[in-house]
């Protein structure tokens, strides 16, 4: 299915939300496709797999499926260097490498063509993919390779300014109050306010898309999302 | 009233502004990773940023955590991600203990316990801390990065091997149940070295002691290896030691000057002498209690049997009469003088006293000779340890001058009211103190010994329940909480440990959830522990206890 299709309900269902945090400097300046803007979209083959993540896939992690099936061993948190951020925005799912790093290791991100290295934080954010404007939640993201060659999205929720919304504050009708934001804010008091049911949820409709998709579950003992991967952290969608 | 870390000594939280801004944070760990305290959603365990400093005492590890959980979020505890599977396992099965047994004890599934053990689960923070406490494993370091390099020990291998020790001694001979009471004796004796562990070092925190050198440093005094060739050299060892600790603590104001006046000897050992003294009932009721040397800085405590059988007493096990108690203050003693005076080779990490060894200062087949009585698990170089404190124990309890001049002043009455006499003055049991008066008075001069014999002989016809005083002055407080949260605090978290804990919390240095946590309890409201601070002051406060 093609991905607006699937997002479709999602949106109804969801709300959109403003930013959360201070943003700080060019945090809220929109990047671009020179800048490494990606818009995902349903890939149809591998040389489409090939081309949309380029030299952003992690090859070999452990707990990629089929990588280690007998693996007693966690995980360490996923290599910075191939994590993506992303975000649901109101007309596609947008991403975009954190940090992009050239051939000697240093910093290459671009905010609309301008180096990001003089900035109070070196790397991309959230409200980059956004322009700092309303969008559904959002994330980090890894691609990594399966023993079978196929490709696999390791997703979490952990964005500090589009946090994927706590299951209560979604049940709680938060999606129709959207256009009423002080409303919304004071929901976001009543509710805890993230928690992996959102994320489920844009983790099952990349998987109607198409993708082999894992999310990584949240920590609710200390309400934010884990770094540290264990095996049984792991959902599978549609396995 | 948290928050504070007002009356902390330096020692605790360095004069350091970065230093003092971290320990004023808050923070919630889950079992791999930390991060900062924001609103109760978080259902990890909540820190002060005093107990996350505990951990890292390093100002560049700290910066790093800081660090990191600004820029994702949290920081990642762990560096060995078999931990803390590997090592709870480990554990476990060094102590042999099934993880049925297990689950039972801690009130946990089975389930819980096999997934403690595999490193590709996780579990609640709680929940490991429950398991951790249970199998004298300290808790504090679950998951944590560079504890081994740190010289943190984790669980205390020197410990685990004398409990099994104690327990493989007499399997050849056991029944089975033998065997199961063993097993339980060693749970009982996890439980308290855990408690030991935590008392030494909220005490090092609070009050900048540990209780491994604190009675030393201040009695001034070291160990003491002299335990003599013979029974009689023992014995006057315990005598010699008795009297130099008795010394130490009147010229220290801890003690009267009068030698006549009873000991409070849970006050002194607990509260003046900062000893961690735990009471839990074993199983096995032929156990009086146990001296134990634990945790990373061999922190020593005693252990007391609240399940004890009374050599000496018609009552049933556990039963609290009045001559348990006189048998539990000869066992308070007994064991003090092992963690004051017996050193850590002497103390093979745990002093396993049985009933009848402790006894053992009573038995004799003539008056004023002792005879050391053997249980399977003294070892024939340990008598003279055990005779020695037994001595101590006596003559500290009731020092042989005030013992004679009490029987002395008291000519005229009858030999069972001068019994009576000496009896309540000193507070101990009859049978210890008619071989006690035979054996003071032996010593002095001019004293008609055929006619004291006769006279301690005409007691015997007398029923112990005659000579015993029912009445009992309290040397403890009473668990002052009834019908209230506080009232489900264990035993053996009672007193000055949970004192210290509450004591810590009010100074800003223990979240109310490790209040929890250490007082054993699944809810605890704060102003709770407040009342726990305030309903146990008077009686624990320092300068209350002449050590201001």
């Amino acid at each position: 299915m093609a991905m607006n299709e699937v997002f479709s309900d999602y949106r109804i269902s969801h709300p959109l939300r403003r930013p959360k945090k201070m943003i700080q400097g060019r945090e809220a300046v929109q990047i671009n496709e020179a800048d490494g803007l990606k818009i995902l979209v349903e890939l149809a083959d591998t040389n489409e797999v090939k081309s949309f993540w380029g030299d952003s896939i992690v090859e070999d992690w452990p707990l990629a499926c089929g990588n280690n099936d007998d693996s007693t061993e966690p995980e360490e948190p996923l290599p910075r260097p191939e994590k993506n951020i992303w975000v649901v925005r109101k007309e596609d799912f947008a991403l975009v490498l954190e940090q992009k790093c050239d051939h000697n290791g240093h910093v290459s991100s671009t905010i609309q063509g301008e180096p990001i290295l003089n900035e109070p934080r070196p790397w991309l954010s959230h409200t980059n993919l956004t322009g700092g404007e309303e969008a559904y939640c959002g994330g980090e993201m890894w691609a990594v390779r399966c023993v079978s060659g196929e490709v696999e999205l390791v997703l979490n929720g952990c964005s500090g300014r589009y946090p994927p919304f706590h299951k209560l504050l979604v049940e709680s009708g938060a999606a129709y109050h959207h256009e009423e934001p002080d409303l919304l804010d004071k929901l976001l008091k009543l509710y805890p306010d993230t928690g992996s049911h959102e994320l489920e949820s844009v983790a099952n409709r990349l998987s109607m898309a198409g993708f082999r998709v894992v999310y990584v579950n949240f920590d609710a003992e200390k309400g934010t999302w884990r770094r540290l991967i264990r095996p049984c952290d792991l959902v599978r969608i549609g396995q | 009233m948290t928050g504070s870390l007002q009356h902390v000594p330096e020692t605790a939280v360095p004069e350091d502004s970065f230093i003092r801004n971290f320990c004023k944070r808050a923070f919630v760990r889950s079992q791999d990773e930390i991060t900062f305290a924001t609103g109760a959603a978080q259902g990890g365990r909540w820190m002060t940023g005093f107990e996350v400093w505990q951990l890292f005492e390093n100002q560049a590890v700290a910066s790093e955590c800081l660090a990191e959980i600004e820029e994702f979020g949290s920081y990642v505890l762990t560096t060995n991600l078999a931990e803390p599977a590997a090592s709870i396992k480990k554990q476990i099965d060094r102590l042999n203990i099934s993880d049925e047994e297990l689950a039972e004890k801690v009130l946990l599934s089975v389930e819980a316990i096999k997934t403690a053990k595999d490193p590709r689960q996780r579990l609640p923070i709680r929940i490991l801390e429950k398991i951790a406490q249970e199998v004298n494993f300290d808790d504090r370091w679950l998951s944590l990065k560079n504890w081994e390099s740190a010289g943190k020990r984790l669980n205390d291998e020197k410990f685990t091997t004398r409990l099994l020790d104690i327990r493989s001694s007499a399997d050849l001979q056991s029944t089975q149940a033998d065997s199961e009471r063993r097993k339980c004796t060693l749970q009982v004796l996890c439980r308290a070295s855990w408690t030991t562990r935590r008392e030494a070092k909220l005490e090092q925190w609070l009050n900048a002691t540990t209780s491994r050198n604190y009675v030393r440093e201040l009695l001034q005094i070291d160990f003491d290896s002299e335990y003599g060739n013979s029974p009689e050299e023992a014995i006057q060892a315990g005598y010699r030691l008795a009297n130099a600790t008795r010394e130490r603590l009147e010229s220290l104001n801890l003690l009267p000057q009068d030698r006549q006046k009873r000991i409070a000897m849970t006050r002194l050992v607990s509260r003046q002498l900062r000893i961690p003294l735990i009471l839990l009932p074993f199983d096995d009721v032929n156990i009086a209690g146990a001296a134990i040397v634990t945790g990373e800085d061999g922190e020593r405590g005693i252990v007391i049997n609240t399940n004890s059988a009374n050599p000496l007493s018609s009552a049933a096990a556990g039963e609290e009469g009045s001559r348990s108690k006189w048998i539990r203050r000869f066992t308070i003693a007994h064991e003090f003088c092992h963690v004051t005076w017996d050193d850590d080779v002497h103390m093979n990490s745990i002093r396993n006293d049985r009933s009848s060894s402790i006894d053992s200062v009573y038995d004799k087949n003539e008056l004023g000779r002792f005879l050391v009585s053997k249980s399977s698990d003294v070892a024939e170089s340990d008598a003279w340890v055990e005779l020695r404190a037994n001595a101590f124990a006596i003559e500290f309890l009731a020092p042989r001058d005030g013992v004679v001049k009490t029987w002395l002043d008291n000519a005229e009455q009858k030999p069972i009211d001068r019994l009576k006499e000496v009896v309540a003055t000193f507070g101990v049991c009859a049978e210890a103190a008619r071989n006690h008066i035979y054996n003071a008075l032996k010593e002095q001069e001019g004293v008609d010994l055929e006619r004291v014999r006769s006279e301690i002989d005409a007691t015997k016809n007398i029923s112990e329940d005659d000579i015993q005083p029912n009445a009992f002055d309290e040397e403890s407080p009473p668990w002052p909480f009834k019908d209230s949260e506080l009232e489900k605090v264990p035993e053996a978290r009672r007193g000055r440990f949970a004192w210290l804990v509450a004591q810590c919390y009010c100074n800003g240095l223990l979240s109310a959830d490790s209040c929890r946590s250490y007082l054993g309890l699944d809810f605890l409201a704060p102003e709770s522990i407040e009342d726990l601070a305030v309903s146990l002051d008077g009686y624990y406060e320092m300068k209350d206890a002449g050590l201001a």
